[in-house]
């Protein structure tokens, strides 16, 4: 199956060091803006179900409010405990002035 | 059926209309206002409370639902489901039927023998009606602070009356049941609030059958979680005997919010069976107080899960008294991606010496996808005292399965094996009619994706 | 163990009653923060140990999250709503430096630890103490022949000082500031503990062992503990914690990391005896990579309450987590003890006994947590909780959790309360032993599953401390 990307925002949307939440065909999504460049995870901690889009953005690392996990927004990692399993990732592309991602058929 | 007029029937102008479309007398208008006053000051839970956690309580539309009126007419020919009359051929009852369908109810059928001894079976309302001054005092006797259990309370509106009087013996089952279309054309969820109060006088015996069931109408539009909040109510006078055996068999439109409350009195004793076989989500509590010395309980529980079932069920047993005697065995099989999460809690107070009391919780996890999360805790504030729980969560036995596919099973029948017997040990203890029979039955069907 | 130990009291000289721990010595210290706190205390402690910039700005970031984080709504609120931070003194320093010479440790503490008979203890069986008096370590040792193989005991102070990258890439990645109210507020304000580094394939055949004790009144103290070892390596880290008995209360809130990479072994004892009047509030967590091994045994027998639930979390094919946990609580005591077994990979698998005994009113909690991820095929984790409740003033409780997310598991949790047997009792006493005597003897051998892993100085050491609670001795 192939990637099938949806817009989702302006990139100006999402300020440098930010995080802003999305929903793409049902799901929540969490654009993160790390030094220019835009990566796409699922906006839900694998530890306890914490809403990481509102957790803070940490150099290359998004950290769920709730307990303090942390995971590597381009691999979804873990970079910090207590979660165990990493986070899904999506491709995010830039084309022109817009974001675009994809949820479904695309596994990175 | 036809639509209630009231989108929002979760409201103050319902407790009032039901009050007066059912010429309630003023004591219990009261009874409903405080209620809902209480429901409005207490907090929605979340999932992310205790008792509530992992359900999909946000899933509910409180705002949105059609509520109907249980038995606003009586008709003798009101069709019952198939599936129940088959039932009914295994629960081998002489003693009485109430069934709710929707909004008819069928008058129950009290044998002669039994009324003359002053035995009482009815709907709610026609004991509200006709034996208000025996049923007003358990109206009340059984507080809560449980938003649900307010909420049924300030809202019911159909549900089950038994009455057994002191020394009176009676060894066929009552059946009780409320069934209902939870879809009626609309997207609106649809909501019903039946209540069963069952009393069971000094040394009076008796065994009871409580079916909830619902089934998706022909036109199912409803987008929309449909609500099934029942409130049970069994009060087991001094010596008496209660044996009780609740069907819980909903379709996937339902969120089912139940609660059943056992009063033991001394030297008194319950032995329940709750079968739970279907719904979008069943949380159930099942708390039995055993008030004074002597008291026993033995609970037990089976859960049969598929799909996207979700099911919640807490158990509490509660030693008020020394003396008391208290067991659970709740078992739980998942396949496909179904959950559940099984909560018990074993409370023993100070002045419960030489209590004893078990906990048992098993899960089978048949589906690859299934989930089962399992609390079992114990508050033991007395020191003489024999408690102890267990809890275990794993898959089929692989040995198992092979063994009997190389004795020619096939898979499915292998696995309805395990499963049947996984829950056999519950279920031959259940002494009512050959209702474990036809238990047998539904599991399978159910295992067998029927 | 045998009974011959119990009466023995030759064998270990730490502790024949809590006077022995109990006492007060004159505070005379080099520095003392005022109460409460703020800001700057943070910052005065980060600069008085000439911390890098980065360790700043995290103590700054985790008292944020501190003064923003709720007080747990679980356990036991009612206690650890009356827990006053601004009456604590968050950092008490005293001593100029950490010594590794015993002669050179001021006189006044050095009296102290030998009255607690540390440097005896450390003779005998010990590769390396630190000993750690109120915010900071005042001694430190380790055998030579370890330091030659490239162990690292250090202070954590001393470990964020020479070991500054090898800190900085592990330090919080177990538990960060986030985690909970207590973590936060250790992460702000932490000083001392103990810093491990055992390189690939090191065994440390003998124990390290740390002391903590509070001295000072409403001292509040924040250790913090790293141990790493590396690939195939074995450590066994032993903590003892003592304090005076003050009429107000004292907060201990450590936060311990443990890291345990591939084929890795830790095991890390807690003998936990601080006195009625301390606020235990410790969050432990472990990582065992693929076939690591951790262990957490962990005695609690004083403070007023105890909130503790050592977690391993199993990260990598086979690895393997125990939790062996005993809990006394006597009058005003609450012991809200347990485990946290969390299986992440494939074929882990785990265990936890755990033994409590409730006395005089005192209250045990086993709060518990098993959670299997999915895909965690073959995991297998046996849970057992045995409590037994002496008198009908006291209090047991059980809150296991189990999350079962992955099918192919075994997972099997069984708890009992119960009182002594009668029946042992009258056998034992018509043997000529006291009421006391007898009930000691059950007691030690409801807990031996527990004492039987522990060194003997240190099983020696507990069984006496058992046999004092119960004669109703200690204070």
């Amino acid at each position: 199956m192939s990637a099938h990307f949806s817009k989702v925002a302006n990139k100006h949307d999402v300020p440098e060091g930010h995080v802003k939440v999305y929903t793409v065909e049902k799901k929540r999504i969490a654009v993160c803006n790390v030094d220019g460049k835009f990566f796409a995870v699922d906006d839900l901690c694998t530890h306890d179900g914490g809403p990481l889009g509102e957790g803070e953005l940490v150099e290359n690392t998004i950290e769920c409010p709730r307990h303090g996990a942390r995971f590597d927004v381009e691999t979804g990692a873990v970079v910090c405990m207590p979660a165990v399993v990493p986070i899904a990732t999506y491709p995010c592309e830039e084309r022109g002035e817009d974001l675009w991602v994809a949820v479904s058929g695309a596994h990175k | 059926m036809s639509e209630s007029k009231s989108v929002n029937t979760i409201a103050r102008e319902r407790v009032d209309n039901l009050a007066s479309q059912n010429g309630e007398p003023s004591w219990l208008k009261e009874l409903r206002v405080l209620s809902w006053e209480a429901y409005l000051q207490t907090p929605m839970p979340t999932g992310r409370d205790e008792d509530w956690r992992k359900t999909e309580i946000e899933s509910l539309d409180l705002s949105n639902l059609n509520a109907i009126d249980l038995s606003t007419k009586s008709d003798a020919k009101a069709k019952l489901p198939d599936w129940f009359e088959t039932a009914l051929t295994f629960f081998e009852c002489n003693s009485g039927i109430v069934a709710e369908v929707g909004q008819s109810s069928i008058p129950a059928q009290l044998p002669a023998d039994l009324a003359a001894k002053g035995v009482i079976f009815c709907t709610l309302k026609e004991a509200l009606r006709d034996h208000a001054d025996l049923i007003r005092p358990y109206l009340s006797k059984i507080d809560s602070d449980q938003k649900f259990v307010l909420m049924n309370k300030a809202l019911f509106n159909g549900g089950t009356f038994l009455y057994v009087p002191a020394n009176v013996e009676i060894d066929s089952p009552f059946i009780s049941l409320t069934h209902f279309t939870s879809s009626n054309g609309s997207p609106n969820g649809v909501a019903i609030f039946p209540r069963l109060i069952a009393v069971l006088g000094s040394h009076s015996k008796a065994s009871l059958i409580n079916v909830l069931s619902s089934e998706p109408g022909a036109e199912n539009k409803t987008t929309l979680r449909s609500l099934a909040n029942a409130l049970v109510e069994v009060h087991v006078a001094p010596g008496a005997k209660c044996e009780y055996l609740e069907i819980q068999r909903f379709d996937a439109n339902v969120f089912a919010v139940t609660r059943t409350h056992n009063q033991v009195e001394q030297d008194a004793s319950i032995k329940s069976l709750t079968v739970a076989l279907g719904g979008s989500q069943l949380k159930g509590d099942i708390a039995t107080v055993l008030s004074a010395r002597g008291a026993t309980s033995d609970l037990q529980g089976i859960v049969l899960g598929d799909n996207d079932e979700h099911y919640s069920f807490n158990t509490i047993q509660k030693h008020d008294a020394p003396d008391t005697n208290s067991n659970i065995n709740f078992r739980v099989a998942l396949k496909g991606n179904a959950q559940s999460i099984y909560q018990g809690v074993i409370e023993v107070a100070k002045i419960a010496q030489k209590t004893a009391a078990f906990q048992s919780n098993k899960n089978l996890l048949l589906g690859s996808e299934a989930k089962a999360d399992s609390i079992p805790k114990l508050e033991i504030l007395a020191d003489d005292v024999k408690c102890s729980h267990g809890a275990t969560v794993g898959p089929v036995d692989r040995e198992q399965i092979f063994y009997l596919q190389s004795r020619g099973l096939s898979a499915a029948a292998a696995e309805e094996l395990i499963v049947t017997g996984f829950f056999r040990q519950i279920l031959e203890a259940c002494t009512i009619g050959r209702a474990k029979e036809w238990v047998y039955d539904v599991l399978a069907e159910k295992i067998h994706g029927v | 163990m045998s009974a011959e130990l119990i009466h023995d009291q030759s064998i270990g000289n730490i502790g024949n009653d809590y006077s022995q721990y109990g006492f007060q010595d004159k505070e005379d210290y080099v520095f003392k923060s005022g109460r409460g706190l703020t800001r700057e205390i943070v910052e005065k402690i980060s600069s008085m140990k000439n911390e890098p910039e980065w360790m700043l700005k995290y103590r700054l970031r985790a008292l944020d999250i501190f003064l923003k984080k709720p007080m747990p709504k679980w356990g036991n609120c009612g206690l650890l709503d009356s827990i006053d931070f601004e009456n604590i003194f968050y950092f008490v320093r005293s001593s100029e430096r950490s010594e590794k010479s015993w002669d050179d440790v001021p006189e006044g503490i050095k009296q102290t630890f030998d009255r607690l008979g540390i440097p005896e203890a450390e003779r005998k069986f010990l590769a390396g103490v630190t000993a750690q008096y109120e915010s900071e370590v005042v001694y430190h040792s380790i055998r030579e022949d370890l330091e030659a193989q490239g162990v690292v005991f250090l202070d954590m102070d001393s470990g964020l000082r020479e070991h500054e990258e090898i800190v900085r890439k592990h330090f919080g990645t177990v538990i960060p500031a986030a985690d909970n109210k207590f973590s936060a507020l250790n992460s702000a304000v932490w000083s001392g503990g103990s810093f491990v580094w055992v390189p690939e394939g090191v065994k440390v055949e003998i124990p390290l062992q740390a002391y903590f004790r509070i001295n000072a009144e409403n001292m509040g103290q924040f250790e913090r503990t790293l141990i790493i070892a590396e690939p195939g390596s074995f450590v066994h880290y032993i903590e003892g914690c003592t304090a005076p008995t003050y009429s107000t209360d004292s907060l201990h809130s450590a936060v311990v990391e443990l890291i345990a990479k591939p084929g890795a072994h830790i095991r890390y004892t807690t003998i936990q005896n601080w006195s009625k009047n301390v606020y235990n509030l410790v969050t432990k967590r472990a990582v065992a990579h693929t076939d690591a091994k951790v262990e957490w045994v962990d005695g609690n027998i004083g403070s007023k309450l105890t909130m503790k639930y050592p977690a391993i979390h199993l990260v990598g094919e086979r690895a393997h987590g125990e939790v062996l946990s005993i809990a006394f609580a006597g009058d005003d005591q609450h012991q809200d003890a347990g485990a946290k077994m969390v299986h992440a990979a494939p074929n882990t698998t785990s265990m936890v006994v755990s033994k409590s005994i409730s006395k005089n009113g005192g209250r045990t909690s086993y709060r518990g947590l098993v959670k299997v991820y999915p895909n965690a095929k073959g995991a297998k984790s046996n849970i057992k909780c045995d409590a037994l409740l002496l008198d009908e003033k006291s209090r047991s409780d059980t809150y296991p959790t189990m999350e079962i997310d992955e099918k192919d598991v075994t997972i099997e949790h069984e708890a009992t309360v119960s009182k002594v047997g009668e029946e042992q009792l009258f056998y034992l006493m018509s043997r000529g032993l006291t009421q006391d005597e007898a009930t000691a003897m059950i007691i030690n051998g409801f807990f031996e599953p527990f004492t039987k892993e522990l060194p003997l100085e240190y099983a020696v050491e507990l069984n006496r401390l058992i046999q004092l609670e119960m004669s109703g001795s200690v204070g």
